[in-house]
């Protein structure tokens, strides 16, 4: 049984198209990260579920029944907001109890739900205080813990950490996830951190401008990203990207930018023969780039060379921007370069990592 | 150095002392002096007289009928405000269209001067001539005028133009607060399960309550000491008896029979009767807020 | 009883008395002018515009004359002028010259606020001027008050309306339609029609113009408010009579029933609009509403003026006579500009020119302006020829009294002013319309209440004046 299915489902605001004919389904049990850029309909969605918006075209399922006109309190569905929007005037208490109270769960049988839910969120010491006596990642638990008292189908999160400070949020996704695991409750999660994505996601959902742009989990989308935007998208620090055409020479096929030209593996060069056209976009992510004097055998090839701008070492590995020629590129490698700023150096490219896309289009080739 | 600063900031407070101890003080401690004299408007000399006045006030059936006509006025333009400035500013609140033009109307009987208010309604409630009674008479409700500014309906109808008059007071005060309320709020809520009733008691209500509590703090001084609609609505004439509260009994004392020291003592005793409201109120305010 | 202050409030009264008397003389000394501009302020209560236009037409003369003098005339309703004036002597900043009614004289006389104006008097010759007026406020041995017109209310009919009643409205109004006031109210419930909207009378609820009525009908009930030693009488036959007619007009539901809120323009907008047939109130200024309101039937043809019918108890019936009294105040800087601004007004051409506002509400003062070619050549007098005509008939007959004032000894009561502003009067009308207490009662309670209100002012006591004069 799917738990939550959307099928083509569609929202305009005026002339604005929030969500196009979106199609998803997910499991019971499945945590699924909504991540896309600001506006591309990922609260709109989410909503749509919730049964705050009303949707324009398509039908929205929970549990196998068509839920487009059953007003939120009847979709059994939880919410966590990215303001929290807790009850200012109630204490933590109230707050967790309200949605029980709502339903007309007798007192008796509120009181154990929602010390059980404050001792899984470690709130019980909070259950007297207000709101505004908390602090912020207090009231992310609460209304985290608004959420979970209720025990529903689905649980919906929209943006739930973006007001904490860093190191919180990474303590709180952690948690999140193994609260997730313990609840067994299907989820879906918005954000606009890839990070947060990529970290949390069982499957993830690209959206852009309205539109779903690929399904899947963190590691298809990491290294088999259907267009140029997924790829863009996911990954950090950002994919390379460079306008090249294809040669064929001594029936072997390279890829040329202008500045470098690496070989296609065999097992590429079907697909691109396929299509005919000779203009490409290659995309290189830049831990797939070293220097060249590394000797371990591998998938590595080609040559670069590459003027340095800037280097940024971040622990373990350190980050290059560098210009060939027309194009700019960045790498990260393993270890600091014997070469200075401005001065040339060599590199190789992780040739069974590249990916090629339409230059019309974006979609993938390989 | 210390005194020198202690100067300093004396001089610092001083005129707004001057003008508080002038403007405040002196008037209202000046009342309380005159209430203890027979003093006459026209005549600079009085005689001291002790509770002479509040003795002679409390035999009197024309004041306990102002103290109980001041005390419905005051309570029934009370009510009426809230309930409709509080429905006004719920639906002002709502998104639809011309909405700022609607609130702008809403505005409009504020910001008449009370005289065109009052010519105004009591053209509108005329028995004669009155659009009112005619269109309640062509609609079928009523067969015969209804005596709007009768001896029986003079009151109903001062509380009517009075409400008219000031609740968008309670609308702007209640709609400046509605704004900022968080839709999340109520959204939240109504993934809790809160039908639209509950959403209202339950969110609306609880972030309203304080500006709610200080509106009607305010409008209970307001009413209480409203002058100007109660003596407009009979200026003086053959209803006035109907409709006379404190004020209005005070300003006939001090200024139609001259007698200000008689004047004097209805005012200190409806200060000290809002006094007293006031530290009843934040009795059950606070008792509340614990 | 701790006195707070050196003197009590006889020797006050007594102290003023005297030096008004003395300053009287001292302000017409000729005083050098100021080298600032000198304010001229006057309040009357001819508010309506082409008055005010009047007024300060005289203002500007003045100004020409005076060119060291700014003149501000402000123009209120008799309801603001009343309030506004007692305030401001309440406040010790009175205006330098004012209307106010011939009831309030004497009470404000008493209390030193005025200073006399036989200047004027003289100026205008005192024989020159009509006696109907002339005394209204003249007492001892001085005049405190001029007169800006006379005029007096009639009963004035629709004579459409009645005559469609089937009623006769008499051509000669010296031969009343109504000879008493049961036959006026066996002629309203004829004519009285709710269903059409049509009453009989109309009265209005303004506690002054209340007064108004109930004043005129007691005196024409042979009574008045007080006797000659100054005691109230409202529990009297005459005044309780009048109790009884307006509960009568009320129960038999022949004057509209809101008429307990009606203020004078109401009731003028119903005569002129036919809601109502008659009205006790018939002052010549309603001509000027009549064009407004009843457009096409300003005539005699369809406004008539009958003779007032008389009271059970009375022989002839009374009217009031609108004569608003210029006075000038004791407190005034300008007593010297305020007697020459009066000269002023009266002069022949600013006065026809006033005058010819309301020719049928004004009637001049002055027997040289009424005897004026100019005066007797004003259209409005053949316009409305008999309501001016009753109105002189009125006066002529003695049967007019100043407004307020109810029996001639009544003008030297000195706290007429005070009672009739107290609400009293009104209160207990009120209260027998309501049925809360009988006439006979609420005449008693009248009279209890004044009598109350009289000692606290410090009566009842001789004249003080005469008293010290006495001693
Ligand atoms: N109530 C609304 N009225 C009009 N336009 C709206 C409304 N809500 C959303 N939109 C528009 O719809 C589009 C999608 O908005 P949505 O809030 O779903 O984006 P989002 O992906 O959640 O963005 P963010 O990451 O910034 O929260 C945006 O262009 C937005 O401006
Ligand atoms: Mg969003």
């Amino acid at each position: 049984m799917k738990k939550l299915v959307l099928k083509n489902i569609s929202k305009r605001f005026g002339k604005v198209v929030a969500v196009n004919n979106a199609e998803l389904e997910i499991e019971d049990q499945e945590f699924i990260v909504l991540v896309g850029p600001s506006g591309c309909g990922k609260t709109t969605t989410l909503r749509m579920v919730a049964g705050l918006e009303t949707v324009d075209e398509g039908e929205i399922y929970i549990n196998d029944r068509l839920v487009n006109h059953l007003p939120p309190k009847n979709r059994d569905i939880a919410m966590v907001f990215q303001n929290y929007a807790l009850y200012p005037h109630m204490n933590v208490y109230q707050n967790l109890a309200f949605g029980l109270r709502m339903r007309k769960i007798p007192k008796a049988e509120r009181e154990p739900k929602v010390i059980e839910a404050a001792r899984i969120l470690g709130i019980e010491e909070l259950l007297e205080r207000k709101p505004r006596q908390l602090s912020g990642g207090q009231r992310q638990r609460v209304a985290l813990g608004r959420a979970i008292v209720r025990n529903p189908e689905v649980f919906l999160f929209d943006e739930p950490l973006s007001n904490l400070d860093a190191k919180l949020r990474v303590q709180m996704r952690t948690e999140l996830k193994k609260l997730h695991k313990r609840l067994e409750a299907t989820s879906v999660y918005v954000t606009h951190d890839q990070v947060e994505a990529m970290t949390m996601g069982d499957r993830i959902i690209v959206m852009k401008d309205g539109t779903i742009q690929q399904i899947g989990s963190p590691s298809d989308l990491y290294y088999k990203p259907q267009n140029r935007f997924v790829a863009g998208f996911i990954g950090s620090p950002t994919m390379n990207f460079l306008p090249c055409r294809i040669l064929e020479a001594d029936s072997q096929l390279y890829i040329e930018t202008g500045d470098f030209r690496l070989p296609l593996l065999d097992h590429f060069a079907d697909k691109v023969r396929e299509r005919g056209d000779s203009k490409f976009i290659l995309g290189i992510r830049p831990e797939d780039i070293r220097e060249k004097k590394s000797v371990q055998p591998s998938s590595f090839g080609g040559s670069i060379k590459a003027q340095i701008n800037v280097t940024e070492i971040l622990g373990k590995e350190v980050f290059l921007d560098l210009t060939t020629g027309e194009n700019t590129l960045s790498a990260l490698i393993s270890a600091e370069p014997e070469e200075n700023l401005g001065q040339e150096i060599e590199l190789e490219v992780n040739l069974a990592r590249i990916h090629l896309f339409s230059a019309d289009n974006g979609n993938a080739i390989i | 150095m210390k005194y020198k600063e202690h100067i300093q900031g004396l001089s610092l407070v001083a005129p707004c002392l001057v003008i508080i101890f002038g403007f405040i003080f002196f008037p209202v401690g000046y009342s309380f002096w005159l209430s203890f004299t027979n003093k006459q408007t026209l005549y600079p000399d009085y005689d001291y007289v002790g509770f002479g006045n509040y003795v002679m006030l409390s035999g009197e059936e024309e004041f306990w009928m102002s103290m109980w006509q001041g005390t419905i006025f005051a309570v029934g333009t009370i009510f009426f405000q809230v309930i409709l400035g509080l429905a006004a500013a719920l639906v002002l609140n709502q998104a639809f269209r011309g909405r700022g033009f609607v609130r702008g109307l809403t505005l409009f009987p504020y910001m008449l001067p009370t005289i065109v208010t009052i010519l105004l309604w009591k053209w509108l409630l005329s028995t004669t001539y009155g659009p009112i009674n005619y269109f309640l008479q062509v609609i079928g409700i009523i067969d015969q005028p209804v005596v709007w500014l009768g001896a029986n309906w003079i009151m109903a109808s001062t509380i009517f133009v009075g409400v008219w008059q000031f609740f968008p007071f309670v609308v702007i005060t209640l709609l400046a607060r509605l704004q900022t309320i968080d839709l999340e709020l109520y959204e939240a809520a109504a993934i809790d399960g809160a039908n639209a009733w509950k959403r209202f008691f339950f969110i609306t209500l609880p972030q309203l309550r304080f500006v709610l509590l200080v509106v009607i703090l305010l409008r209970t001084f307001f009413m209480f000491t409203k002058f100007d609609v109660p003596w407009l609505m009979a200026t003086g004439g053959g209803l006035q008896r109907l409709i006379s509260n404190w004020p209005v009994y005070a300003f006939r004392r001090t200024f139609g029979q001259l007698q200000a020291g008689e004047g004097a003592a209805i005012s200190v005793l409806l200060f000290f009767a809002l006094v007293l409201m006031t530290i009843i109120y934040f009795r059950i305010y606070r008792k509340e807020e614990a | 009883m701790a006195k707070k202050k050196g003197i009590t409030r006889r020797d006050f009264l007594k102290g003023v008395a005297g030096a008004a008397a003395l300053g009287t003389g001292a302000t017409f000394l000729p005083r050098k002018a100021h080298a600032a501009k000198r304010t001229l302020r006057i309040w009357h209560t001819e508010a309506s515009a082409v008055a005010v236009k009047a007024v300060q037409k005289v203002c500007d003369k003045f100004e020409q004359l005076h060119p060291d003098v700014k003149v501000f005339a402000e123009g209120l309703g008799w309801a603001g002028l009343g309030t506004k004036l007692t305030t401001s002597i309440a406040a010790g900043n009175p205006p330098d010259i004012t209307h106010i009614q011939p009831y309030m004289y004497r009470s404000l006389q008493i209390k030193g606020e005025l200073v006399p104006v036989d200047d004027v008097y003289n100026h205008l010759g005192i024989d020159n001027i009509f006696e109907a007026v002339r005394d209204i406020a003249h007492y001892d041995g001085k005049y405190w008050g001029i007169s800006h017109e006379v005029g007096t209310p009639v009963l004035l009919i629709r004579k459409d309306l009645a005559e469609k009643a089937g009623y006769k409205v008499p051509k000669d109004w010296t031969k009343p339609m109504f000879k008493t006031w049961d036959e006026e109210i066996e002629y309203l419930e004829a004519v009285t029609d709710p269903k059409k909207g049509q009453w009989g009378m109309s009265l209005p609820g303004t506690a002054y113009f209340l007064q108004e009525h109930c004043g005129r009908w007691v005196a024409s009930n042979g009574g008045s408010f007080y006797d000659e030693k100054w005691n109230p009488v409202f529990d009297q036959d005459p005044f309780v009579g009048v109790l009884d007619f307006i509960l009568t007009l009320s129960k038999k539901k022949i004057v509209p029933p809101d008429w307990l809120s009606q203020s004078w323009l109401g009731m003028i907008q119903e005569i002129c609009l036919g809601k109502t047939t008659l009205i006790d109130h018939g002052y010549g200024r309603i001509a000027l509403s009549i064009d407004k309101y009843a457009p096409g039937k300003a005539s005699e043809d369809y406004f008539y003026p009958i003779w007032r019918p008389v009271g059970p108890l009375g022989e002839k019936s009374y009217t009031d006579l609108d004569a608003e009294l210029w006075v000038v105040f004791s407190k005034s800087k300008n007593q010297d500009l305020a007697m020459e601004w009066l000269k002023l007004f009266y002069e022949r051409d600013l006065y026809l020119n006033y005058i010819a506002q309301y020719p049928v509400h004004m009637y001049p003062i002055t027997k040289s302006l009424a005897n004026d070619p100019g005066y007797k050549a004003l259209p409005e007098l053949k316009q409305w020829k008999a309501w001016i005509d009753i109105q002189a008939e009125y006066i002529s007959r003695k049967q007019a009294l100043p407004v307020g004032i109810y029996a001639p000894h009544e003008l030297h009561i000195p706290f007429v002013m005070e009672v009739f502003d107290s609400g009293i009067i009104v209160d207990e009308i009120v209260s027998v319309v309501q049925g809360r207490r009988n006439p006979k009662q609420a005449g008693q309670r009248m009279t209890e209440r004044t009598k109350e209100l009289i000692k606290k002012i410090g009566y009842p006591v001789p004249d003080p004046i005469k008293a010290a004069k006495s001693a």
